[in-house]
């Protein structure tokens, strides 16, 4: 089965309607979303009641969960003190753009999501604020895609799309207890496993405005990562007509690379 | 030579069996990885004992547990969802019981603890990197643990949550990786990891009547596991 | 012997003193008008020659003195009316140095200048035309006693030379960051970019800065109000100024 993963829309509803559009031309069975429905973009309803009539599977981004809860992210899940000026912003707006049915619904949504030997997610398993980035140390990535118990992990929030595989994992371990008299010695292997990172549809960040996600098959395995032109210019025109920071029109025109992230990435606050 | 010691859970008896035993060896560095404190009424006694130690003892370096972390949410220092894990686990009863064992004043103290601590090559705590409450264990996957030892970029991890001693060994790992992005397509590469070690450092007061810790040389890296029984 | 240093913006007339500083075994004095109350330039060499002496403007009839014993620079910024300084160079008969570049006309300074040294290509015209057309903005903020987000600065910085707050050619700037570390930044069009650079000045660890810093942006079109307004959002409070110096003092003591 053909299916298209689409994360990162960002109240950016020129791009989704672009993607969807290139979806249908490839005629996928079925679309999958990865969240952060909301923030940044001029559009935050417009995007959510689409995705509703679509009746697209969606988890819950970042965003999503403070527009619903709060902004309760830690300072440490802003890469600097602009950043998070700038999230407060849009925050705020979102907050009192979002009607209580698109409040509900993106309250509602799932943290995970898994379908045969696929797993959903927004940042990480463990976290929605966490960045797996394609550079990432390779036996973290492995370990990620463990614990979500799949095979294959959608992941977004980053903003640039990647595929990256993993295999022959091998791990050759030795255990001595007291209990027993002698030494264990344990050697574990993993099949090929991937994360597939399907980009952003309205806030990209690989260097061009174009909106991105991915089209995988789940029988053959093969994927595609697409990338869309749109007439970005409409939505940086709305960001500076509701009165967003001019600064994310310039930001989505310029698909800037991603120019800076929390120094550790991995970072998982507790609070 | 390090001490290493977890899992007191206010059993004061082996604490000081374990004291003891400590002041025939020639120990430099006393670590104390948090369960301090548990459903006993002499919890408030052992942290008494931890805080001023006699005169010719080390005085510990303590970190917190996952009982600490359970007074400090019962006495509302830090915000957590509901029902908490000590409800789950325990049930009310117990920790309207935690609630009498351990005054405000200590539980002030305890809050105050670190999380753990990092010397030399060697991170100290008692959960593990993402929690207190994580166990790890021989039957933990092994990728969980590489993955708790790098997040502090560790190659050795003592730790107290299960209560169990054990000496685990990550010999060698190795794996294969491609990355495809949107303008270019990566050659496979092998990653491989240096050795790592996890080590449960026992229980000095959850079973009685036999007490467990870890002894640990830092400058040859050995490890030795001391059973003492009271 | 006193020279005399002018030219366009970012064409290196500091650098090029700093390379004849480092050659001299007599000591160096720096002079440069109309940059007092923004002195980055003269912070930077500074930095890097603690025994540079400075003249300050009203201290020009000195200069005829020191030439007996000294290598005297006068560094000239390129908004400086040339005309209006001439008497002064003639007076002191300064050796007049124009750095130009490729691109630009040569018999633009070919009457002002004793030597012309070809430095490193300005982009395109643009520069010049802007200039010659009266075009070129300056905007300078003044920073002093601001205690600055670090990584907000890089994004900051990295938005302002893409492009988002009008079109920039050159930047400077001195900054005095949450560490305590006192940094130096610039930015010339088209040139291969360089990370920020500590200066020798000691750590700023009790209390707001009472040294200089600021951020000169030279291009056309700038947004000064949206520049003003970023830079105002990642000036650290007293609280924070207060908290990250204990951090570095107590991660200094713990060496």
């Amino acid at each position: 089965m053909k299916i298209a993963v689409m994360s990162c829309i960002h109240g950016n509803l020129a791009a989704l309607e672009a993607v969807l559009k290139d979806i249908e031309e490839h005629s996928c069975e079925q679309i999958y979303c990865l969240g952060d429905l909301v923030g940044y973009g001029p559009f935050p309803n417009e995007v959510v009641n689409t995705i509703r009539q679509l009746k697209i599977p969606t988890v819950q981004g970042c965003w999503d969960e403070d527009i619903v809860e709060g902004l309760n992210a830690c300072e440490c899940s802003y890469p600097s003190l602009l950043a998070e000026k700038r999230g407060i912003l849009a925050h705020e707006w979102t907050n009192n753009q979002i009607t209580p049915e698109n409040r509900q619904y993106l309250s509602q949504l799932p943290e995970t999501l898994k379908i045969g030997n696929i797993c959903f997610v927004h940042g990480s398993p463990q976290s929605n604020h966490e960045y797996l980035l394609a550079e990432m140390d390779a036996f973290t990535a492995l370990e990620r895609v463990l614990a979500s118990e799949a095979d294959v992990l959608f992941c977004g929030h980053t903003h640039i799309p990647y595929v990256r595989t993993l295999d022959s994992g091998q791990l050759e371990v030795k255990v001595s207890q007291p209990d027993s008299e002698n030494n264990q010695f344990l050697s574990f292997t993993t099949p090929l496993k991937r994360i597939i990172n399907v980009g952003s549809v309205g806030e990209p960040r690989h260097g061009r405005p174009n909106a991105t996600y991915v089209i995988y098959d789940t029988f053959t395995e093969e994927f595609e990562l697409r990338e869309v032109a749109y007439n970005y210019q409409e939505t940086c025109a709305a960001i500076i007509d509701v009165g967003l920071p001019p600064i994310f029109a310039w930001r989505l025109a310029k698909g800037l690379e991603y120019a800076e992230k929390a120094e550790d990435p991995t970072h998982i606050c507790e609070r | 030579m390090w001490a290493i010691l977890s899992g007191i859970e206010g059993n004061l008896t082996a604490f000081q069996a374990v004291l003891r035993d400590i002041q025939t060896l020639n120990i430099e560095q006393l670590y104390i990885l948090g369960d301090l404190v548990g459903i006993n009424p002499d919890s408030e006694k052992v942290v008494q004992r931890i805080r001023y130690p006699h005169a010719d003892e080390l005085s510990p370096q303590v970190c917190r547990g996952w009982w600490e972390e359970q007074c400090i949410i019962l006495h509302g220092l830090v915000a957590t969802g509901e029902p908490t894990e000590l409800e789950v686990q325990y049930g009310a009863e117990t920790a309207k019981k935690l609630w009498d064992s351990v005054s405000s004043e200590t539980v002030k103290w305890l809050a105050a603890l670190e999380f753990g601590f990092v010397e030399l090559d060697c991170l100290l705590i008692h959960g593990s990197t993402v929690s207190v409450s994580e166990e790890l264990t021989p039957k933990t996957s092994p990728w969980q643990i590489l993955d708790r030892l790098q997040r502090m970029e560790v190659n050795h991890l003592f730790c107290g949550r299960s209560g169990e001693v054990f000496d685990y060994e990550l010999q060698a790992g190795s794996i294969a990786t491609t990355v495809t992005t949107l303008d270019s397509q990566h050659l496979p590469q092998t990653m491989t990891t240096a050795q790592k070690r996890l080590i449960g450092v026992g229980s000095v007061g959850r079973k009685p009547p036999k007490a467990t810790y870890t002894l640990y040389n830092p400058y040859t890296n050995g490890v030795e596991f001391r059973t003492v029984y009271y | 012997m006193i020279t005399a240093i002018s030219g366009l913006p970012g064409t290196g007339k500091t650098h090029w003193i700093r390379e004849q500083i480092a050659k001299k075994s007599e000591p160096v004095t720096y002079f440069s008008p109309q940059t007092e109350s923004f002195p980055i330039d003269r912070i930077c060499l500074q930095s890097e020659f603690p025994d540079l002496s400075i003249l300050s403007v009203g201290e020009e009839e000195k200069l005829f003195n020191l030439a007996q014993t000294n290598a005297v620079y006068i560094e000239l910024p390129w908004y400086l009316n040339l005309a209006a300084i001439d008497p002064l160079l003639t007076q002191l008969n300064c050796y007049r140095v124009a750095l130009i570049s490729s691109t630009e006309h040569k018999s633009e300074w070919q009457n002002w200048a004793d030597e012309m040294i070809l430095t490193h290509p300005i982009e395109g015209n643009k520069i010049i035309e802007a200039f010659k057309n009266n075009q070129l903005q300056i905007h300078r903020g003044n920073l002093t006693g601001e205690v600055l987000d670090f990584n907000s600065l890089q994004t900051f910085w990295l938005e302002l030379t893409q492009g988002a707050y009008g079109e920039v050619v050159r930047v400077k700037g001195i900054f005095d960051i949450l560490d305590g570390q006192y940094i130096y930044g610039e930015f010339i069009e088209n040139l291969t970019q360089k990370d920020f650079q500590p200066l020798k000045f000691p750590l700023c660890l009790n209390g707001r800065p009472t040294r200089f810093s600021g951020i000169e942006i030279v291009g056309t079109n700038l947004n000064k109000q949206a520049i003003a307004d970023t830079l105002g959002d990642f000036c650290l409070s007293d609280a924070e100024v207060s908290y990250y110096q204990q951090q570095v003092k107590q991660s200094l003591s713990d060496l």
